[in-house]
């Protein structure tokens, strides 16, 4: 039997998963920090516990799964691929998407980077359509330029080709 | 009329200015007969003064009505208005997205209309409004803006298409083929550039479809518009619940259930009762609200546009080009799929966004394709076609969440509400019914240029999206259903807020859905 879906061949660069570590680790500390101060609060005040207590287990909880799991599945089985006509893109942990947009659709690109990816040079493309904006979050600088420039260069060609 | 000429508004604005601010009086009025308790106490400087101040509004309405103009440029439409700020809008004929003739209730009542002039982008704001002119001069100047925005558009050639595939070129060439006639009346028309043209009407509208009181009826009997109807009743009974103790004895309601037995088995039964007269109200109440939406309905031709009007008490008409309809939408009711009869909506793009409009509120399904062929000639409902079925493997798929979701509503209500809570058992066969209508319903068409998706649990819904418009395509499954060959098709057009999906479908029916958009690999 043929195959049916083509493989696509481009990934996310393996230090997306420091970032997204180190986000993890920002938001879990100040997490911690709002939750143990409630806490605090609660011990002065003499209020419930609950909350306070619960809010810290779903944090473990979500360290947990996003610094072990997450990386692991989510950003390595991560791909995507640009054609000459449409961008695809496979993304999802359990439940799988593929996703299709054709290059005449495209209405503008744009490359975003902030201070944590422009330390380990990293920037994340967004393809904006009529039916939203699809994003690629975590490849290199060069990459993600000449993504932008291909994607930019693709759509506009298509505009032209009308005459 | 000629360009470069400056009118007024019909003399009648100043009526509907009045009205506007007499409506921002209400509560002040209401206030007024609450307190006074006495007319005749009330000092003779009060009603003297109401009046001066009444007149000086009028001054200032005849002022503004005199300062608010529009005219005819050669190249744009200016709306001047206001007293003491004044506020002048251009609007480009070439920048003209559509062109509406609006009556709400008091202009239908005075005979008169409003046009709205909408653009791309910018949304309310940027549309220009003539708030009130007769019938007649909002139909020409409907027609004569239309007909300089096509001018102005064919002079900037070039700018207006976006989809740019071999596909749009025969499409187009399929519609003017079928529009021959008026094609040619209006081709000829934007030829001549002469000003003896302005004078003449646009091009002649006719009629393509009517809506008889008949046929009215019966759809407004089959249309079980509950939402709408629901909405309304919670309405009144919030209205109700701060009225009624003024007016009912106190202790009305605890006499009341005192007076019955309150028996968990009486108890139920009232509930039953209370909801079944709940259901017959809304029935009733959603006839009368259709009737009123949908009377006189209607859909003409002019030149290359369609025009889709319809109501009683508010009066719109829709013009719209039916090329740039996005997708068309057959929906079947319960009740309807009975009597074999649908509704047909459109998907367009406007400037105020997305909007789905009425093109037949009730067709009978054989009908659809000879009034597809009438308007829309490139979008096809073959009813003899045989569509791709979800598999029976995907039965388990339609049940098993929404069936485990129910569980919740039933154990709480159990938990709480003991034997009562029983009552939440009905819940299962009724959502076991419905997620088993909607895999039975489930299925796909797919043609050269066209994708039609059919689903929906309790009415049936079918989408027809042409390929050149698909914004977008996504396929969903988790690992589980790829394995056993099932797939959740998503797609989405331009102005739709949410995709169409089609859950469950086999691998098999799905990936040549997938291949038809894929551009790239269709060359190879």
């Amino acid at each position: 039997m043929e195959s049916m879906e083509r493989e696509l061949s481009r990934k996310l660069h393996k230090d997306y998963i420091t970032v997204r570590r180190i986000r993890l680790c920002i938001l879990s500390v100040v997490m911690t920090g709002v939750a143990v101060g409630y806490l605090w609060l609660a011990a002065v005040k003499d209020w419930t516990m609950i909350p306070g207590w619960s809010v810290i287990g779903l944090l473990v909880l979500n360290f947990v799964f996003e610094w072990w799991i997450v990386p692991k599945w989510r950003i390595e089985q991560y791909r995507y691929e640009l054609f000459d006509e449409e961008l695809e893109i496979k993304s999802g942990l359990i439940f799988i998407t593929n996703l299709l947009v054709p290059m005449v659709r495209v209405q503008h690109v744009e490359l975003e980077t902030g201070p944590l990816l422009r330390k380990y040079d990293l920037a994340k493309v967004s393809v904006v359509t009529a039916a939203g904006t699809h994003e690629i979050s975590g490849l290199k600088m060069e990459e993600a330029r000449q993504l932008k420039r291909r994607i930019g260069i693709l759509a506009k060609v298509d505009e032209n080709d009308e005459e | 009329m000629m360009k470069n000429e400056q009118r007024l508004l019909h003399p009648f604005y100043l009526l509907i200015s009045f009205l506007q601010l007499l409506k921002g009086f209400i509560p002040l009025f209401l206030l007024v007969v609450v307190r006074v308790k006495d007319w005749s106490k009330v000092s003779w400087y009060w009603y003297a003064g109401a009046t001066v101040l009444m007149l000086c509004f009028l001054v200032l309405f005849v002022l503004q009505w005199r300062r608010h103009t529009y005219t005819l440029m050669e190249n744009r439409l200016l709306i001047r208005k206001g007293m003491f700020i004044r506020d002048e809008k251009t609007i480009y004929y070439s920048r003209i997205h559509s062109v509406n003739i609006e009556q709400p209730i008091i202009h239908r009542v005075l005979g008169i209309a409003q046009v709205k002039i909408e653009t791309p982008g910018g949304g309310n704001k940027s549309d220009g409004v003539l708030e009130a002119l007769s019938m007649k001069e909002a139909e020409r100047i409907r027609d004569q803006l239309l007909r300089f925005s096509n001018e102005a558009r064919q002079q900037e050639e070039g700018v207006t298409e976006l989809a740019s595939n071999k596909d749009v070129a025969e499409d187009r060439e399929l519609t003017s083929k079928l529009q021959s006639p008026i094609a040619v009346s209006e081709g000829g028309n934007s030829v001549e550039n002469s000003k003896s043209l302005w004078q003449t009407k646009g091009a002649a509208a006719h009629t393509v479809f009517k809506l008889s009181a008949a046929q009215l009826v019966q759809a407004a009997l089959t249309s079980l518009n509950f939402g709408l109807a629901l909405a309304f009743l919670a309405g009144l009974y919030s209205i109700g619940n701060e009225v009624l103790p003024h007016i009912l004895p106190e202790h009305f309601w605890e006499n009341v259930v005192k007076g019955a037995d309150v028996k968990v088995s009486s108890l139920a039964l009232t509930i039953v009762i209370m909801v079944l007269i709940a259901i017959v109200v809304a029935w009733l109440l959603s006839i009368l609200l259709y009737v009123l939406k949908y009377s006189g309905f209607m859909i003409t031709r002019q030149g290359e546009q369609l025009s889709v009007s319809y109501g009683l008490l508010e009066r719109k008409a829709y013009l719209f080009d039916p090329n740039k309809v996005q997708a068309v939408f057959v929906e079947e009711g319960l009740l309807r799929q009975a009597i074999g009869y649908a509704q047909v909506k459109l998907q367009l793009v406007t400037a105020g966004g997305q909007m789905q409009l009425v093109l037949h509120p009730f067709i009978k399904k054989a009908s659809i394709q000879h009034l597809l062929d009438q308007v829309l000639p490139l979008f096809k409902l073959d009813g003899e076609a045989v569509y791709h079925p979800s598999p029976p493997k995907a039965l388990l798929y339609y049940m098993r969440v929404p069936l485990l979701l129910t569980l919740v509503p039933i154990i709480v209500g159990i938990w709480f509400g003991e034997e009562l809570g029983l009552l939440a058992l009905i819940l299962l066969p009724i959502v076991a019914f419905w997620r088993y209508r909607s895999w039975k319903n489930a299925g796909l068409l797919l043609e050269p240029k066209q994708l039609t998706l059919r689903s929906g649990g309790i009415s049936r819904k079918t989408a027809i999206f042409r390929r050149r418009n698909i914004v977008i395509m996504r396929l969903h499954g988790s690992r589980r259903q790829r394995q056993r060959g099932l797939r959740t098709v998503a797609v989405q057009v331009l102005g739709m807020s949410a995709a169409q999906r089609l859950s469950y479908m086999s691998e098999r029916d799905i990936l040549p859905v997938w291949k038809w958009f894929e551009r790239s690999h269709a060359q190879k």
